[in-house]
């Protein structure tokens, strides 16, 4: 099997590697004159960071702290920006991507009033909301974001841009989001070289070359996933033959080829409201299962994981710091068939092994609703089918928190997080996990499993619930609730183009 | 004493007063009947499962679990699988493409007529291959779409009621499709309808003339009352059930569905539902328990809403989407039906679904969850009918590994299935002409070669 080489200098670096930068900054502008806006785009060119730029920045990041701070840019442009310079947009086939957030909020389960009109959007509910160009702005230090997004918003002016929407989030100590659990700990790994040199994987593989899954997974819990997954172009994920490349995504529409499709969506969190239902269930838990079920632990239930990452498939009764704080480990589980013995190679050259895990399909430790079971059941055969077909819904996930750890002074106040998602399909990844998954309460695996409690919304307005079964499916207990404290205010679909598609734009 | 409920508890018996009360007992005596089967001991090809039970017999004493749902996607996925190797734009649109449009074939169902001369005649037969247990009609007129329909009824129903009094499925007819000229005609053979000959030429007599035709216009080319595919029955759902709870060689620890359902091919490989199904069967059998389908059996629609439809001038829909025939909750479908409100000036295919034109009712179907409801315990003394060989095995179609086949377990590699092997697990593509391997004809020869365990379920479950 050969992995394809990707075009390093083409893609642009924050969907396949992520800037994972102590600051993003998101900029929303709005484009008035097309032949200025097209000019200045080209010229942004030279300045947005490739993939390669990026993998470069991140790996001598990950050398230590000796290093010259940076801030790195990224492009991304509406199906609505993409008409205003004059790109035919009519070939994609993807209702999300062709219409403003809003338009489809009740498909997303956002809370909208008798017309369909969100009613908690701040940005996306129609085009003239919705940004035409999104500038993502990573920097190692807030000045520096703060100094160059300046500078962007005054060349952005002179371009005849209007801004629309500006936000910096900054990741919170422990990389945690704001109800405090750790975050983006699961990626799927992309397949694929940087350079011509076979072995020169963008995604690092630390299993040992003689492990029988090293085809399969970058290291433990990470499954490799084909590019065209992620971006245009290269070959998708097939769900039963995961070693073979797929149709290349992007097909007929060759100026897509680089480019990736990003999902935004800025949602709110109540933090108060969050820990105030964990402390009501854990009486509710308590009374229901004859022993002390504490907050904490309801969280760990509504999550999957404890608030260090520890996963509580691996970890059922107490966080594990000697789990979550080994890479190796971390996501190393699986729900229907546990995880093997695998081999790794070690930081000295030698092998290690990661031993292998049970299972948990019958939901005793991460009930049916946990978060992370709700949006990737990983090797569950599900209502979509084969467990490999839930590859090809994932995404490469890059969300950010914004707004001041709680509590503050003045609360409440206006915090959350920045999800951002690349893919190459919105309507059969991201509204599949949405809307399929995570706001739909009998699947993946069982009817009346519950919903996603953390972030699912429920678009029939009656309360969100999750049931903890018994081996035999029985119900032990039902956790409930009316409350929402992840609250969608808005986003849009965005395309973010390869490098020599915005040069071309001169 | 309890009773089997119709499909979502629905009630058309009280249509009928007069006969209500044997109808009730009729139905409850079908559903028995299809239990009954699964236990059948003179049938020498029948694994009979020590685990599988019927919750309204059951002597045991043992209180049931509540009842536990199972759910999969409408769509077929068997075109999803069939085109997966197609360029990514087309994928959809051809499944889309295909899903509705229906079969027909003069034996897939193995029946004759005696022609004018005497002699046995195949009788052409239309199906519609969507085999999820969900099937959908798009009522067009023109290049309009007038309304959609979606059922997962199945069809033992509709032929119970007929038998019973052919006037009330007459009148669900003209209700269910708002046309009040259909006839009692319209809905039955025209003439007797015969089996194939056995091995010594004797056929019998599976419908009488005037009985009611599960497979009339008014129920695949003009419309859709109740479920048409092969694999589409309330006697498969029992007998797949059953057979998920049989002791399959399996290796030690959880169960791969795939695996269980090549070992076993207690349903289709290639569909959402079967290996959901039986596979989570299986593992509740693993643990020792007794499995019974939960009264009323049937199949459902669980999730659907259409919150994303809007029409030509972007304005949303709310009260297009209707369900006709649901449990008293609400919360099990039978029956759908999506159109627009009354007085529109437009038709559904001017509209939108979440941001797409709306010309597929597969783009609805993709977003309905269907469900069916079992029950479990430990019945003490009840153990897991052991099978000591896989009877089956599958092979990933040689240019399509996203497409499987089942085969009798016989030792032969895969490399060694001949294309008439092949054929065998095509039936349901046959008129779809792009297949790599197979020629037209070979593959019309096998789709005119009914399914010997389709046979035996129509033989006895229809002809009443």
């Amino acid at each position: 099997m050969i992995e394809p080489q990707l075009e390093g200098r083409e893609i642009q670096g924050h969907s396949l590697r992520g800037f994972d930068t102590q600051c993003l900054t998101l900029v929303g502008l709005k484009l008035s004159d097309r032949d200025r806006a097209r000019a200045w785009l080209s010229a942004l060119s030279y300045r947005v960071d490739s993939l390669e730029s990026v993998h470069q920045y991140r790996i001598i990041r990950s050398f230590g702290s000796v290093r010259t701070p940076r801030v790195l840019l990224n492009v991304a442009i509406s199906a609505h920006g993409l008409s205003q310079i004059g790109t035919d947009v009519s070939g994609i086939d993807d209702g999300l991507f062709l219409n403003p957030m809003g338009f489809n909020a009740a498909v997303l389960g956002d809370r909208v009033d008798a017309s369909s009109v969100p009613t908690d959007y701040v940005l996306g509910t129609t085009w003239d909301t919705t940004p035409d160009l999104l500038l993502i702005i990573g920097g190692d230090t807030k000045e520096m974001t703060d100094q160059f997004t300046e500078q962007l918003r005054s060349a952005a002016s002179m371009a005849g841009c209007t801004s629309l929407y500006e936000e910096r989030g900054t990741l919170l100590p422990g990389e945690i989001e704001h109800f405090g659990f750790r975050d983006g700990i699961s990626q799927v790994g992309v397949r694929g070289t940087l350079s011509g040199v076979a072995d020169h994987y963008l995604t690092l593989r630390f299993l040992a070359p003689s492990d029988p899954n090293a085809t399969l997974f970058a290291k433990p819990g990470q499954p490799l996933v084909w590019p065209g997954q992620f971006v245009f172009g290269y070959p998708t994920q097939l769900p039963a033959t995961p070693l073979d490349p797929g149709p290349p995504s992007g097909e007929g529409t060759p100026w897509m080829r680089n480019g990736s499709f990003l999902a935004f969506r800025r949602l709110r969190q109540d933090v108060a409201k969050f820990r105030s239902f964990l402390q009501q269930q854990s009486a509710v838990l308590t009374q229901a299962l004859g022993q002390a079920v504490s907050a904490e632990e309801v969280g760990t239930l509504v999550v999957g994981r404890w608030t260090d990452g520890s996963p509580v498939l691996l970890a059922p009764t107490q966080p594990n710091a000697a789990i979550s704080s080994d890479d190796m480990l971390v996501n190393d589980f699986a729900y229907s068939q546990g995880t093997p013995e695998m081999a790794v190679v070690g930081a000295n050259g030698a092998n290690r092994i990661i031993p292998a895990e049970p299972d948990d399909h019958l939901a005793q430790r991460c009930p049916y609703f946990g978060h992370i079971r709700k949006v990737n059941p990983r090797d569950l055969p599900t209502d979509q089918g084969i467990p490999g077909r839930t590859l090809t819904f994932q995404m490469l996930r890059r969300g950010i928190p914004y707004g001041p750890p709680y509590p503050t002074s003045s609360e409440p106040t206006d915090r959350g997080l920045l999800f951002l998602a690349y893919q190459t399909s919105f309507k059969r990844q991201f509204q599949v996990l949405n809307s399929q998954w995570m706001n739909n309460p009998s699947a993946p695996e069982l009817t009346n499993e519950g919903h996603d409690l953390l972030v699912g919304q429920n678009p029939t307005g009656t309360d969100r619930a999750g049931t903890l079964r018994d081996v035999q499916g029985a119900p032990r207990a039902t956790i409930m609730t009316a409350e929402r404290w992840v609250i969608p205010t808005g986003g849009g679909f965005f395309f973010a183009p390869s490098v020599s598609f915005l040069r071309s734009l001169n | 004493m309890p009773l089997y409920n119709p499909p979502a508890g629905i009630d058309d018996f009280s249509r009928r007063p007069a006969l209500a009360s044997a109808l009730r007992s009729g139905w409850d005596a079908t559903v028995r009947g299809f239990i009954a089967e699964t236990k059948d001991t003179t049938d020498p090809n029948l694994i009979i499962s020590g685990l599988f039970y019927d919750q309204l017999a059951d002597t045991s004493g043992v209180p049931d679990s509540p009842p536990t749902g199972i759910p999969w996607n409408a769509f077929p996925q068997i075109l999803t699988n069939w085109f997966a190797t197609q360029p990514i734009a087309n994928q959809e649109k051809l499944a889309n493409d295909w899903a509705e449009k229906t079969i027909t074939t003069q034996s897939v169902f193995g029946f004759f007529r005696k022609d004018t001369g005497g002699q046995f005649a195949p009788i052409p037969i239309t199906y519609r291959r969507q085999d999820e247990y969900c099937e959908w009609y798009v009522v067009h007129n023109g290049n309009k779409i007038e309304r959609i329909y979606f059922t997962c009824e199945p069809p033992e129903y509709w032929s119970f009621l007929a038998q019973n009094d052919i006037t009330l499925v007459l009148e669900l007819y003209k209700e269910l499709l708002h046309n009040q000229n259909i006839t009692q005609s319209d809905l039955c053979w025209p003439y007797d309808v015969y089996s194939k000959a056995d091995a010594i030429g004797r056929r019998n007599v599976l419908f009488k003339a005037g009985t009611y035709n599960p497979w009339n216009d008014w129920n695949t080319t003009k419309g859709a009352v109740h479920l048409t595919h092969w694999a589409n029955s309330l006697d498969a759902e029992v007998r797949l059930a059953s057979d998920g709870s049989v002791g399959w060689p399996q290796p030690v620890g959880p169960v791969d569905f795939h695996r269980l359902i090549c070992c076993s091919a207690f349903g289709g490989v290639n569909r959402s539902s079967d290996p959901k199904i039986g596979g989570s069967v299986f593992s509740l059998a693993l643990q020792g328990l007794s499995v019974a389908l939960a009264n009323p059996i049937g199949l459902y629609m669980q999730r659907f809403q259409l919150p994303g439809l809007r029409d030509p001038q972007g304005n949303p829909v709310p009260n297009a989407l209707t369900f006709l025939r649901q449990s008293s909750d609400g919360q099990n479908i039978l029956r759908a039906e999506v159109a627009p409100p009354a007085g529109a000036a437009y038709s559904l295919d001017q509209c939108t679904l979440n941001g797409e034109p709306l010309l597929y009712g597969g783009q609805i179907t993709r977003l309905i969850t269907m469900s069916l409801f079992g029950v479990a315990k430990r019945i003490p003394g009840a153990t897991a009918t052991a099978v000591a060989q896989c009877p089956s095995t599958c092979c990933a179609y040689p240019t399509n590994g996203q497409f499987f086949g089942t085969f009798p377990n016989d030792g032969k590699t895969c490399a060694q299935r001949t294309d008439a092997d092949w054929a065998r697990n095509l039936r349901d593509l046959a008129d779809i002409q792009s297949h790599p391997l197979m020629t037209q004809k070979l593959l019309l020869e096998e789709h005119a070669r009914p399914p010997e365990a389709l046979y035996k379920i129509l033989g006895r479950s229809l002809a009443f």
